[in-house]
């Protein structure tokens, strides 16, 4: 960086226009590029997993399977998340604002107590031995987990918090300085609640693995085991629910990235969120669907949050994103029922990455999800690989494209690098796509016809039926997806390293007062004289709204099938 | 666009599209029949999650099984409980007992637990696909799970949960089921 006096430093996107401030690049990235790295090692480890479970190549002993079962889940849905929502959060406050971040020490220290407790949490699980029970993904007491492992997912916890709270600040202060009082883009919206929700969740997170912490240390002399499932899941629960909302808002962004989308209803689509950060929490209860402890009518209320929340702010968004994309396109001039869909840019990474992850997650995460969370239907997959299988849908056909398609706009817009090719680009999307979608669905199928059981180092040995086949399909389909893993981060890394330098626009000093230069959007769809035609999105929508209720009724079907229970 | 504020100061006031108008509704009451499909099910339905639990304690549990045990007749197949309830506890790394037989048409209360950690309560019948249940053993808790099997057959009994690491060589349970009055 050229610059001396790194606060007075902006510079300008050539292409969205915003001013950039320079000093908010350097922990972005560092924080992009380490989630990346977990994602690498992540990856490379469930290719063994996936290896492991096809029960012809039985590739790990079950004590390397255990380990790497805990070293997978937690680079994933740990800290390849983690670190990457909070690049977003940095973008969507001191980047979309235009603000300086409000403190850059704050930056620093966040990253790298995060870093130290993910790599104590990691380190400990890798060489604690035999001795010690694996925590996996969920830890459930009483296990006998190591204390310093609890200990280093609760410092990863109180790093993150600092961001989160960096990210507040920041937003805090540029909408303090906003003399014309605005509301907040919707980006930065969505990006609100999900630091909200992260907020809740990380801090609930952290009391349940410190009481679990003060057992292991001895310090307290029982744990109940129900109780703590129960603390687990309705705090840490939520977790999950950053990805969603951060997924959610990645997908605003990148609609507008691909087409120039903007939403349908600002009303609308902001009332989803809010409707996120009420009732997520309840979500927890689809955890403890086949527990004991809990009662019917505990299950029905927390289950049915189906009716009246996070379910119905999902479908919202799956209609006012692909709406959004629908209104642009027939403002260019595109016409007919799906005339706008034919001529979307599908060669784009930013098109591609919407729709692969928006399909995958509402058709495959989307529809297990509500059919799994159900209070009867649960216990014929509670604990089967069809959990995973559904979760894998969503986090990662969903999340993680959504995100990959992100860390391309960050290389472009943000470290102003050309991606090496665009073409290779789009089309690693499209194949890990495929690749993960077919993971799930074995997963899936093995778990829902089979009941192959999750976290099982060993089913040929049982007696329960198997499928060759379909064990055969997810290994083979995980080392495709891997290599569609390994292909992102080549272009990554390498577009950052050798991708041409993108042009900038005017360096500036900041604003006297403070005030940002954020632009206002271009007019509402609401606003427009004429009233849009949305109609291929409706029919879009009530395709899939018809593919779920079959396959929600079929799971009933079968339910009935069964022998009694009660 | 999303990127910046929305250019209307009313944007809360501006009127719906019709087409979303029409999805809203239509989710909303996809919505209503989703949840009223599970106390529906509490009615007409023979399959519904069991909420009976009690609390017991891990010596209290330990007791109760053994005192179960020797009630019951100990045939070749395995155990033959005397009336309706039936013990299983799920331990490191086995069930106890690790076979039951039980007869067709009979209304089983079985009772599950742990003496030490979280465990699965899988129930397959030998043989079939998609004829399964999944419960969570907790320990701490006597789970009573209401089974009545219409058909004869072997069902295995399999720990869905990492219970430690020896998880993969727990050894399954049977229920054998004969055909009955
Ligand atoms: C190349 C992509 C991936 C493949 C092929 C893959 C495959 C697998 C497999 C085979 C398992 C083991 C299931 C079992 O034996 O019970 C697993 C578990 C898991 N994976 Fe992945 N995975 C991938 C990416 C991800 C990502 C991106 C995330 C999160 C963002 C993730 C989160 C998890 C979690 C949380 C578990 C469960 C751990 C537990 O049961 O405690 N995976 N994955
Ligand atoms: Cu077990
Ligand atoms: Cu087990």
């Amino acid at each position: 960086m050229s610059s001396k006096s790194a606060r007075a430093d902006y510079w300008t996107c050539a292409v969205t226009g915003l001013r950039v401030h320079e000093a908010t690049v350097p922990p972005l990235l560092v924080n992009a590029v380490t989630a990346i790295g977990f994602l690498l090692l992540g990856g490379l480890l469930s290719v063994l997993l996936a290896l492991t479970r096809w029960e012809a190549v039985h590739l790990l002993p079950a004590n390397w399977y255990y380990v790497t079962l805990t070293l997978h889940a937690w680079s994933m849905l740990g800290f390849w998340m983690i670190f990457f929502e909070i690049a977003i959060l940095y973008f969507a406050s001191s980047v979309v604002l235009q603000v300086p971040l409000a403190s850059l020490r704050a930056a620093w220290l966040a990253y790298v107590v995060m870093i130290g407790g993910a790599l104590l949490a990691a380190v400990t699980v890798l060489v604690q031995g035999d001795g010690w029970d694996q925590p996996l993904l969920t830890s459930y007491a009483p296990l006998k987990i190591h204390p310093l492992f609890l200990l280093g997912a609760i410092i990863f916890a109180v790093g993150a918090f600092v961001g989160l709270g960096l990210f507040f600040a920041t937003v805090w202060r540029a909408q303090r300085a906003d003399i014309e009082r605005r509301s907040l883009p919707l980006v930065v919206f969505g990006a609100v609640v999900a630091a909200i929700i992260a907020t809740e969740s990380l801090l609930g997170g952290a009391v349940a693995y410190g009481w679990y912490f003060l057992y292991t240390i001895g310090v307290i002399p029982t744990i109940d085991a129900e109780m703590y499932r129960v603390l687990f899941w309705l705090l840490g629960h939520g977790s999950q629910q950053i990805n969603l909302a951060a997924m959610v808002t990645s997908w605003y962004l990148l609609a507008y990235i691909a087409v120039g989308a903007r939403t349908v209803s600002e009303k609308v689509s902001r009332t989803a969120f809010i409707m996120y950060a009420l009732f997520i929490n309840l979500g927890a209860a689809h955890h403890i669907l086949s527990d004991p402890g809990v009662s019917n009518a505990w299950r029905i209320f927390n289950a049915s949050y189906a009716v009246y929340g996070a379910v119905m702010a999902s479908l919202i968004h799956a209609f006012a994103i692909p709406g959004s994309v629908e209104w642009a396109l027939r403002r260019q001039g595109h016409t007919g029922l799906f005339g706008w869909l034919r001529n979307a840019p599908w060669g784009n990474p930013a098109f591609a990455s919407l729709a692969v992850s928006l399909t995958l997650f509402g058709v495959l995460g989307g529809i297990t999800g509500v059919t799994f969370g159900t209070e009867q239907l649960n216990m014929m997959v509670h604990n089967t690989l069809a959990i995973p299988g559904h979760f894998h849908a969503t986090v990662v056909a969903g999340t993680t494209i959504a995100f990959m398609g992100i860390a391309y706009q960050v290389i472009q817009l943000i470290a102003r690098r050309d991606l090496l090719s665009r073409q290779l680009a789009t089309f690693q999307l499209y194949f890990y796509g495929a690749a993960m979608a077919a993971v799930s669905v074995a997963m899936i199928w093995l778990g829902y016809f089979f009941g192959t059981p999750r976290r099982h180092a060993a089913t040929a040995a049982l007696s329960i039926v198997r499928s060759p086949l379909l064990e055969a399909v997810l290994g083979i389909a995980a080392m495709l997806a891997v290599v569609g893993g390994i292909l992102f981060l080549a272009l990554a890394v390498l577009s950052l390293l050798g991708g041409s330098r993108r042009p900038v626009g005017p360096r500036l000093a900041p604003i006297a007062g403070g005030a940002d230069a954020r632009s206002t959007s271009t007019p509402s769809p609401e606003a427009a004289p004429v009233p849009h035609d949305l109609s291929g999105t409706l029919t879009l929508c009530l395709i899939f709204l018809a593919l779920l209720l079959a396959i929600y009724a079929t799971h009933w079907v079968n339910l009935a099938s069964l022998w009694g229970v009660r | 666009m999303s990127l910046a504020s929305p250019s209307e100061r009313n944007w809360w006031d501006l009127p719906v599209a019709v087409h979303e108008k029409v999805w809203l509704i239509v989710a909303v009451a996809t919505g209503l029949v989703l949840f009223l499909m599970m106390p529906f099910w509490h009615v007409v339905g023979r399959q519904n999650s069991s909420a009976t639990s009690y609390r017991v304690a891990a010596q209290t549990w330990y007791t109760k099984v053994n005192d179960w045990v020797k009630t019951a007749k100990v045939g070749s197949k395995g155990v033959e409980p005397p009336g309706t309830d039936v013990y299983l506890s799920a331990m490191r790394y086995q069930f106890y007992p690790n076979s039951v037989v039980l007869k067709t048409g009979v209304e089983y209360r079985f009772h599950v637990s742990s003496p030490d950690v979280n465990h699965g309560f899988s129930v397959h019948k030998d043989g079939a696909t998609a004829q399964k249940v999944n419960f969570q053993v907790v320990p701490g808790y006597d789970y009573v799970i209401t089974m009545e099997f219409s058909e004869p057959g072997v069902y295995t009994i399999v720990c869905t949960e990492y219970c430690g690491l020896g998880h993969h060589e727990m050894k399954e349970g049977k229920i054998i089921v004969e055909g009955g009055r």
